[in-house]
């Protein structure tokens, strides 16, 4: 009996044990910027209780309007922590200047999920003037219709419009049409 | 030669004294003497129906679309859109009926005309009100006028509408007016009110020669000016999908798709219409197996050519299968849709497009059958090209719930659009009772000028 308290005793013990062991680590992530050969560069360091993590799967997004621009997926990061990620400077920035821009690392084994935000200045500013500017099209605007299509609408309006009208016109004058 | 000249500057301008023309008279005038039970029946079920309709409207105005009706992000243009484009193309049968058969000299068309024009402006309107049906907030229609893009088919759609309905309602109304005098002086026993309207209407006619020149002059250019302007509103009918990003929808085939199944479904109309209008006042001597042989015939014509637009419609595409065509092709051929879409090519397309063929068969009965089968499949065809094609878009939002996916119409709208239905009906049965639904002037016409084969047909 006492020898079954011992071994009920043990493999609760044990298996406190390996749930412990296989719980997920805390970890964290923090990106920076820089520039390496006139390109843009962002490098996210995983760090675990201060020391850099090697190995895990780091993706990188812009958020847009619509969801999350993917700038690359899953690159690993080297033995200093460090995931590299070459950075576009052409995507067009918010109305305050900025990106948003998000680091993920996805059902890590160690590590789990977890994500990380920070703020860019990379990018050009949103350039509407071309939609401000643009000449008359189809697309266009209400006062941007193009000469020949107003021209052509109001013809073709003004064509029936005056047959109905003129057509009307031959009835109310049935009347003096009656024999005198 | 110089006789020849003559002849043809002489205008019979017609006195209709004949004892004949006051047989029509009479056989064409009875419709409007007196309403029996169950003319006052049929008219209360209508009415009856119509309220129904209002009601349902009432409701889902006050309680908001999201609560009362299915529409949802995808498929916004629900069952309120298909019965548009559905009343749209019957439209088109005062076009074909009367108009295209009027300027090719098919003297049949005489006992015809009207009841197309008539079922035209009925359609019309009500495409108007299913519209009005479907906007989220109708009392922003003006906004269109205002604030509208010349541009937008949108725009152009309202443009054409009213202009189509305001030409159809002239169109129905100017050959009226002799009809007007002959009501005027020889209806008895009506309202002073309906007697005043008749006078009214009639514009003073007296059936001079300088009257009957005017009249028909101005009845020859709107019946040249209606048939492009049918052809119009359709194709812009068509252009409102074509130009809306869905993959159904990219086809540059959509105008004469639509513009030939309208006259498929213009001639079934008028096969049902001139059966029903034939047992219900005894105009068996009018509207003759000889229309009905016509008309089976014109059945099969268009039937063919509305099955070649469809097979450039659907064979194309089925043969690349790309992207988001395949999800809907399959979904129509093998999939949800498959009973249905298979349902609508037989009864809608391959039934009209052989049967009718066999002589026997297009007889009134049988080809109204038939017809029956054209119109209701006609109207299923305008809901698969509208419903099923909303549930593909080109960019799927994400995470979207499942109400949004699948698209079954409310109560509310298929009360109201039975309702459109109703009040189409309603619009001919009261027009038939206050004004003769056959031209009696232009029927008496060709018998007139020897055109016998009108009412002597066996």
């Amino acid at each position: 009996m006492k020898n079954i308290k011992y071994l009920i005793s043990f493999c609760f013990l044990f298996s406190l044990g390996l749930l412990v062991s296989a719980q997920e680590k805390e970890a964290s992530m923090s990106i920076s910027f820089d520039k390496v050969d006139e390109k843009n560069v962002c490098n996210v360091l995983v760090s675990s209780e201060d020391k850099p993590v090697a190995e895990v799967s780091v993706s990188l997004y812009v958020e847009r309007l619509f969801g999350l621009l993917p700038i690359k997926t899953e690159v690993a990061t080297e033995e200093n922590g460090i995931a590299t990620f070459e950075f576009p400077d052409n995507l067009p920035l918010n109305d305050d200047g900025k990106l948003i821009v998000l680091a993920k690392v996805e059902d890590d084994e160690n590590y789990g999920s977890f994500e990380e935000k920070t703020e860019a200045k990379i990018g050009t500013p949103k350039d509407l003037s071309k939609l401000d500017n643009s000449g008359r099209s189809l697309a266009g605007g209400r006062d941007k219709a193009p000469i020949y299509f107003i021209i052509a609408s109001i013809s073709i309006i003004a064509g029936i419009w005056g047959t109905l009208a003129y057509v009307l016109l031959q009835v109310f004058k049935l009347k003096k049409l009656k024999t005198v | 030669m110089e006789e020849k000249i003559k002849n043809s500057e002489k205008t019979t301008y017609e006195t209709f004294t004949q004892e004949e023309y006051m047989e029509m008279k009479r056989d064409l005038l009875k419709p409007l003497e007196k309403i029996g039970l169950w003319g006052k029946v049929w008219i209360g079920f209508l009415v009856t129906v119509c309220l129904l309709g209002v009601y349902a409207y009432y409701i889902q105005e006050t309680k908001s679309k999201y609560v009362t009706v299915s529409l949802r992000d995808y498929t916004m243009w629900g069952v309120y859109i298909s019965n548009f484009v559905f009343f749209v193309a019957l439209s088109l049968i005062g076009v074909l009926m009367s108009a295209v058969l009027k300027l090719t000299n098919f003297e049949w068309y005489r006992p015809l005309s009207r009841i197309a024009e008539v079922i035209a402006v009925g359609a019309i309107m009500l495409a108007g009100v299913s519209i009005v049906a479907a906007m989220g907030r109708p009392e922003r229609l003006w906004h269109l006028v205002v604030y509208g893009r010349i541009q937008s088919p949108i725009v152009w759609d309202i443009i054409v509408i009213l202009t189509y309905v305001t030409t159809s309602l002239i169109l129905l109304f100017i050959p009226m007016i002799p009809s007007m005098a002959t009501l005027k002086n020889h209806l008895t026993g009506k309202p002073k009110w309906q007697m005043k309207m008749y006078e009214l209407l009639s514009f003073g006619w007296e059936g001079t020669e300088a009257q009957w020149k005017s009249l028909k002059r101005s009845i020859k250019i709107l019946t040249i000016m209606v048939i492009p302007l049918g052809v119009a509103i359709h194709t812009v009918t068509a252009w409102l999908f074509a130009t809306t990003l869905r993959a159904e929808w990219d086809s540059t085939n959509f105008g004469a798709y639509f513009v030939s199944g309208a006259f498929l479904l213009g001639v079934a109309g008028m096969v049902v219409a001139i059966f029903v209008i034939r047992k219900a006042y005894n105009l068996e001597k009018y509207l003759t197996e000889m229309h009905f042989d016509k008309l089976g015939m014109a059945l099969v014509m268009m039937s063919f050519i509305y099955i070649y637009f469809n097979i450039n419609e659907y064979l194309v595409p089925a043969y690349k299968m790309s992207g988001l065509h395949a999800n809907h092709l399959l979904n129509l051929f093998v999939g949800d849709e498959a009973l249905f879409y298979w349902m609508v090519v037989l009864f809608g397309m391959v039934i009209p497009a052989t049967l009718p063929l066999i002589p026997k068969l297009r007889k009134p009965l049988p080809l109204t059958v038939i017809a029956v089968g054209v119109v209701i499949a006609a109207w299923f065809k305008r809901y698969l090209i509208v419903i099923p094609g909303l549930a593909h878009p080109y960019l799927p939002i994400q995470d979207v719930p499942e109400s949004w996916r699948h698209y079954t119409p409310s109560l509310i709208e298929m009360t109201i659009v039975a309702a459109t239905f109703a009040a189409t009906l309603l619009i001919v049965t009261l027009f038939s009772r206050f004004f003769p639904i056959i031209s009696v002037w232009e029927v008496a016409e060709g018998k007139l000028e020897g055109k016998d084969e009108i009412i002597n047909y066996k």
